[in-house]
Formats: C-alpha cells, structure tokens, sequence
C-alpha cells in the first residue's frame, strides 16, 4: 500500500511532469545525455515502468515497454521513487539495502547522484504546482 | 568529529576462523553447514605448492566426499571458466564449494555458484546487483594470497575475455560462509606475489578510508589494516616462511576486505580493472602502480584524512599541516612500493597513446569511480595514466 501515490495515473503524472522540466533544464539534460543509452526506472505499488532514450541526445521517455534494448533497469517501490526524487534516498545506501534492484551497469547513473539535490528542488515545484505540496518531504 | 546523521549500515556474513593449521577445521565447517559433497575449486598455482594436498588430508578422516576438483582457474576470474566451473558443479552434483586460492579462485566460485543457484547459464549476463537474492550452496573460503580479501566480499570482479572487461556484481549470498585464515597456506606464495597482493591491501584500505561512504565501524578495520601491512609486508615479501608476518598479512586483507566492501575503493580500482581487463596487467601490480598517483589526484578531496593514513604507516606527523600530512602520506606509499620491488609506470604493457582514450572510458564506466573522494573527468584520468606511460 503505497504511502504517497492514489494510483498509478496519478504517479505517472507527476513524474512526466518532473521529467518533462528536467529535460528542459540545460544542466540537468545536458549531464543526464552523456549516459548515451536507455535506462529504465521500473516502480511498483502502483507499477509503473518508466523508460529514457538517451541514445545521441534524444532525451526522450516514456511508460511501458521501451524502444530498445536497456542498459541499466533500476527496480524500486514508487514510494522510494518519490523519496529518492526529494533527495531523501542516497541511491548508493538503497541499493546495499536491496531497496534498489539493479540490473546491468549502473555507473553511470549513480554518477549523477550529485544531480539530485537540483532534481529536488524541480520536483518539489512539480509538487506545488500539481497541487501535491503535501507530500514533500 | 561531527555526529554522523547518514544511515550508517555495515555488514559482514562471513563467519572467520584463525589458527596456524586452521584448515584441519574443513571437516567440521562443512558439517556445520550441512556439506556432504564439496566441489574444490583451486589453481594449477595452488596444486604445484602442496596446498591441495594440505586440504584433502584434512577430509581424508572426515565424512565429507570431495564432489570433483575445479581447477582451470587462471589469472582473474573469467566468463568462460566460471560458465564452465557452473556445469561441473551440476555434473559432479556437488552439494558446497571450498575455494582454494587468491581472489581469481574465490571470485570464480562465486560466479559458478551465482549460476548454479540461479539457473543462468552465462555469468556475462549477470550485471548488477541482487540478482539472485537468496541462499546459495554452503561456500568455505581458503586463501592462499593476503590481498584481496575475497574470503569475506559478497561480490566478485570477473573478466571478459571477448570484450576486454572487467565487470562485477554484487551478491549477499555469494560471499564464503567460512573463511579459513591459515597462514601456512600463503608461505609458498612468491616474494613478488607477495608484495603485489599486498598493496591491493593497503589499497583497499586507503581507497576505503578515504570513501565518500567511510565510517567509523569501516573505519576500524581500513586504519588497522594499513597499521597491519605497514609492519608486515615488507617482512612476509623478504622471509616467506615467517608465520607470523604471513598471519598479520591475512587479518590485514581480511579487514581490509570486510572494510572496503562495507565503504567500496575508488578511481585506483577503477584504473585496475581497465589495466587488466585491457592489459592483462596483474590486479596488485596495477593498484601498486596508480594508488600514488590517485592520491596526489585525491589529495585536497580527502577531508584530511590522509595524515591518518601516514601516521598508520608509521610517519610522525606532530606538527604538519594537513597537505604536508598527505605528502607524507603519499610518500610513505611510494616508499613501500618501491621497496618491495613493485613497478613505478605502465612500461613494459604495451600500452601507447592512442590506447588511452578507450582505457580512459573503461575505467570511467567501472563501478569503483562512483566512489572516488574526487569526481573525476575523463580527461584527468587520460592523463593519470599519460603520465605512467
């Protein structure tokens, strides 16, 4: 039962939303395009898996299945989603935790980890202006 | 000192056992984990020394019956041998495994019992972490080297023939359920093994010690264990045969392994596995070679922990100010390597410029960079290794 999420569609939302700015943003696009590859984000409770073509600067994403093969799929609850894109979740401690299952070669991301305190505060604006400021954290 | 407020967790599964002729303990190990039917996996190394032998003496009274020998293991733990080493245990239906070796033996049991329990059939494919996620065959660790602490890792480093890689994944279950420290399995080790496998120890230490993700209880077992090699090592590399260096040599990588596992290493380790994933360049030679230049590179990044690092090695650093501290502390690493013997540069690889680009990346992409004290970019790490050439 998640703690933070109606549904999935409600998820799905907020986390396009942050997507959407994040990819607007040119730090935060121009760091996150040099991964060069499909990553894959897959929630559950409720389950939604996200995926990032990040092949040659497309930065583009989706749900569902995704338009190639992945090189990294991190599996985690849709609640620590939320906690890990509030910068409330070192990424590296969850995956020793076996909150985070990874598959396939995660260095890249976990490079970006630094990113996430700027993520944060992008996300907390997704919060606010989707009318989910209650849920910060 | 601050009070830590990040989630500190610190784990160790591995039950340790020490005594000088501690493997006669095998039998009764075994028996605590319900083992009726090891499968050995060792080297040609390790049979030539005698240790093999050792071994089955010691189940030769017991009710244990050797499943079969694994032994074409052969430097580093590679695809193929542990893809083969997985359907040998399924053949000879072993029911446990008892690794006889350095850390290339020890990671390749571990692959094979990745696989096994599993049902994978190629450990290429197995990247990531708690893939499997549940108890595997009861696993008995005997290391004939004091360096990579693998006795006591719950993941393994294994090497790619096709793609000139090296890749890891990370396993709770995998890691020995025993480890076995008996120093009279590491005597015949060569004077250069030796020292090679014993500044993989020191590296552990100081790439932990200096983590983003060090602690104090990683901590205890990282300082101590550069206490510990810095008084022994160069003894165990000059008289071979001295139990005691060689039994302060095992408690320094086993701490040392359970210490840097707990925090992870850094951009030496990164720069080893591209070395030898590339090279072929021996795991100890390469972190002999880079841990210098890496800590120059880390120096101002450390939080001045590197006057802790000398003041272990012995330097009296009454009086220095933390940068005059971390030159000590480099110099004193430098110092002990180039007494023991150990390569200064990549000369001698066949490494060339134009090689340097691609080492760069591959060393960028190994895990181990998550965690330097310094973010590094892939140019200054082109040039780390532009410098060695």
């Amino acid at each position: 039962m998640s703690q933070f999420w109606k549904d999935a569609e409600e998820l799905t939302e907020t986390f396009s939303e942050l997507f959407r700015r994040m990819f607007a943003d040119p730090e935060l696009s121009s760091k996150v395009e040099k991964l060069d590859q499909i990553v894959i984000f897959k929630y559950f409770d409720p389950d939604v898996q996200f995926w990032f073509d990040l092949r040659g600067g497309k930065n583009e994403f989706g749900t569902g299945e995704p338009p190639g093969e992945f090189k990294v799929r991190m599996t985690l609850s849709a609640d620590d989603g939320h906690r890990s894109w509030s910068n409330k979740l070192n990424p590296v401690m969850a995956i020793a935790r076996k909150r985070i299952k990874v598959e396939g070669n995660a260095t890249g991301l976990l490079k970006l980890q630094p990113l996430l305190r700027k993520a944060a505060v992008v996300y907390h604006g997704v919060l606010d202006d989707m009318g989910q400021s209650e849920k910060k954290l | 000192m601050a009070l830590p407020e990040e989630l500190i967790e610190f784990k160790l599964r591995t039950k340790i056992v020490y005594r000088v002729g501690s493997v006669e303990e095998l039998p009764f190990e075994l028996g605590e984990l319900g083992a009726k039917r090891p499968v050995i996996f060792t080297d040609r190394g390790v049979i030539e020394a005698g240790i093999l032998d050792y071994v089955k003496k010691a189940l030769k009274e017991s009710d244990v019956e050797i499943a079969g020998v694994f032994d074409k293991v052969r430097q580093d733990a590679l695809v193929s041998v542990i893809n083969e080493a997985a359907r040998f245990i399924k053949e000879v239906e072993g029911d446990s495994i008892v690794a006889v070796g350095g850390g290339s033996v020890m990671d390749t049991a571990k692959g094979a019992n990745v696989l096994v329990t599993g049902g994978e059939e190629d450990i290429a494919e197995h990247v990531g972490a708690e893939l499997v996620g549940r108890p595997m065959l009861p696993h008995v660790a005997i290391p004939t080297t004091a360096g990579t602490g693998c006795e006591v890792t719950w993941g393994a480093i294994i090497k790619n023939e096709e793609e000139q890689t090296k890749t890891g994944f990370i396993e709770w279950y995998c890691v020995a359920d025993v480890a076995l420290l008996d120093p009279k399995v590491t005597v015949s080790l060569p004077a250069a093994l030796t020292a090679a496998t014993g500044v993989d120890t020191l590296t552990h230490a100081i790439e932990a010690y200096t983590s983003p993700y060090a602690n104090p209880l990683a901590d205890a077992m990282t300082l101590h264990a550069i206490r510990l090699v810095s008084r022994w090592l160069r003894r165990a590399v000059e008289k071979g045969d001295d139990l005691e260096a060689r039994a302060y040599m095992q408690f320094a990588a086993t701490v040392a392994g359970v210490g840097f596992f707990n925090t992870m290493c850094g951009a030496v380790h990164a720069c080893a596995h591209a070395l030898g994933g590339m090279f072929d360049v021996p795991h100890g030679v390469a972190n002999s070679i880079m841990l210098p230049a890496v800590m120059e590179y880390n120096r101002d990044y450390v939080d001045g922990r590197y006057r802790d690092v000398a003041e272990a090695m012995g330097v009296d650093v009454r009086g220095l100010s933390a940068g005059e501290a971390a030159d000590a502390a480099i110099a004193a690493v430098r110092q002990l390597i180039s007494e023991l013997g150990l390569p200064a540069d990549l000369k001698g690889y066949g490494i060339r410029e134009e090689d340097l680009p691609e080492l760069a990346v591959k060393a960028m992409e190994d895990i181990q960079m998550v965690f330097n004290p310094r973010p590094p970019e892939e140019e200054e790490i082109a040039e780390l290794f532009r410098r060695l050439l």
